[in-house]
């Protein structure tokens, strides 16, 4: 099973690099990252901080991006070039596919974070700051992770879809959406209304709880949200949704026909 | 079989989704505890529409870099000096509105206002934001010290809090200025030129370099300094 999941991961993520779109975004991001050095000298006082945060940005924005992308191209290549119906037939199960496909499109993801990762950490060196810190490591790391499970989304989503544009937007919407809802259901909170309360609560569960993974805007503060306890927490949480969301789409892709 | 293979799933995949909402709610939770009421969005948001879109693409933090640039341009453009920089408290609001971890925005902002413009009481709001908030970044409480004493006219007390405050790596470089300035009106030049001296060799900042040659180029050529060679050497 392994074997087969792992050639369905791979030729994703082959067919990913093969993409001009994505090498140029890559190139793009690598620029965006590096320009960071560029727009710090206008902060004066706080270069080091704001080459971290933007460099941080680009980060989250472009792994964002070569998800929303790869998940194009893929849904690109099933609905309209039919490639779905020849891997169909090979002696695959479905829910084989829908996990090596999840895989092989992290995997592409994870390989542009390290190597914008990297990118910044020669400019932060460069600054003068600590391009090691054990903080913007873990939040590099955690917004893969946030990623990830936005790519799990990505899946579902392209269940319900039926047109690529139309994955793409619910994807940017539940992008936004998920950077919200915490702050939806404090809003919620305040305003005391019953119904408002349940449809938030519906949201808040739901859509994933990107704001939990964004470590990126608390590299600079001491609150203690870079705690085994809470980075625990929310691994569990990534966890659980990944695991819950492919069980939903491996189910929807097996009722599905070509 | 089959009927009680679906089940299972079905019991498997409900358990795991009521774990996931608990874990879900109990980091939120500690998010929640970990931030100010004012970090979340509330009904007055609406009118900081740059705010909420960054929150919604989770890059507050860069925001509150661009609305530091901004802060800076704004207190850099002399025009505005007409008005003594009226919109200044609004802009470091909007700094540590959209990032309260800024805490280099509470200390340069509330200096600026107390020790370039005199105004007390907005940069003793600011620094008590930036406290309020950041309870464990205790040298907030060595510039709310300075700047009280410097509103009481206790010249003596607020120099030995700004002395105290240069020691830290991330102190606002024109703290070095000011404390330069004071040292000028009462020590010798000799005392005031090694200090200069001190502050071209290890200050982070360009201007504050340059302002610091330029007061040691006076004192040498006021020839008021009894060994020059010894502080060129330095």
């Amino acid at each position: 099973m392994m074997r087969r999941i792992m050639a369905v991961a791979g030729y994703i993520f082959k067919q990913s690099f093969r993409n001009r779109i994505l090498n140029v975004l890559i190139i793009f991001a690598v620029f965006a990252i590096g320009f960071s050095l560029a727009i710090s000298e206008l902060a004066q006082e706080a270069e080091a901080k704001m080459v971290v945060d933007f460099g941080m940005f680009s980060i989250n924005i472009f792994a964002f991006l070569t998800l929303v992308l790869s998940m194009a191209v893929q849904l690109f290549e099933e609905t309209e070039l039919k490639t779905i119906s020849m891997i169909m037939v090979k002696p695959i199960r479905r829910y084989e596919y829908m996990i090596g496909k999840y895989l092989g499109i992290i995997a592409t993801v994870l390989m542009n974070i390290v190597l914008m990762l990297a990118v910044l950490m020669v400019i932060i060196a460069f600054r003068g700051g600590d391009p090691w810190d054990l903080r913007l490591l873990l939040a590099a790391l955690y917004s893969f992770m946030g990623v990830s499970i936005l790519a799990s989304t990505a899946l579902l989503l392209s269940m319900i879809a039926t047109t690529v544009p139309g994955c793409v937007i619910y994807l940017i919407f539940v992008y936004a959406l998920g950077h919200l809802t915490i702050h939806l259901k404090n809003l919620a909170a305040l305003t005391g209304n019953y119904i408002v309360k349940a449809v938030v609560d519906v949201i808040y569960y739901v859509v994933p709880n990107m704001e939990l993974f964004n470590l990126k805007d608390k590299i600079y503060s001491a609150a203690g949200l870079f705690t085994p306890g809470y980075l625990g927490l929310v691994s569990l949480y990534s966890v659980l949704y990944i695991i819950i969301t492919l069980t939903i789409t491996s189910i929807l892709f097996k009722k599905k026909e070509f | 079989m089959k009927a009680v293979k679906t089940a299972v799933t079905a019991a498997l995949l409900a358990a795991m989704v009521v774990c996931m909402c608990v874990v879900n709610n109990m980091a939120t939770q500690k998010v929640f505890a970990s931030e100010p009421s004012w970090y979340f969005l509330s009904p007055h948001s609406y009118k900081k529409f740059n705010q909420i879109l960054g929150v919604s693409f989770g890059y507050r933090a860069m925001l509150s870099d661009f609305e530091y640039i901004s802060f800076l341009q704004y207190y850099g453009d002399r025009s505005n000096a007409d008005a003594r920089f009226k919109d200044l408290l609004a802009r470091i609001d909007d700094i540590t509105d959209a990032d309260p971890h800024f805490t280099f925005a509470y200390t340069y902002g509330s200096a600026i206002l107390a020790f370039n413009l005199k105004r007390y009481d907005e940069a003793i709001t600011v620094i008590k934001k930036g406290l309020d908030y950041n309870p464990q970044f205790w040298k907030l409480r060595f510039y709310l010290g300075a700047i009280i004493y410097m509103q009481k006219g206790d010249t003596k007390q607020y120099v030995r809090l700004l002395e105290e405050a240069l020691k830290f790596d991330d102190h606002p470089a024109m703290i070095e200025r000011l404390l330069g300035n004071i040292y000028e009106t009462y020590k010798t030049p000799d005392e005031c030129a090694a200090y200069w001296a001190q502050i071209y060799k290890n200050t982070k900042d360009k201007d504050t370099r340059k302002h610091a040659k330029e007061r040691l180029l006076l004192l040498i050529s006021s020839k008021k300094i009894s060994d020059p060679e010894r502080i060129l050497q330095q």
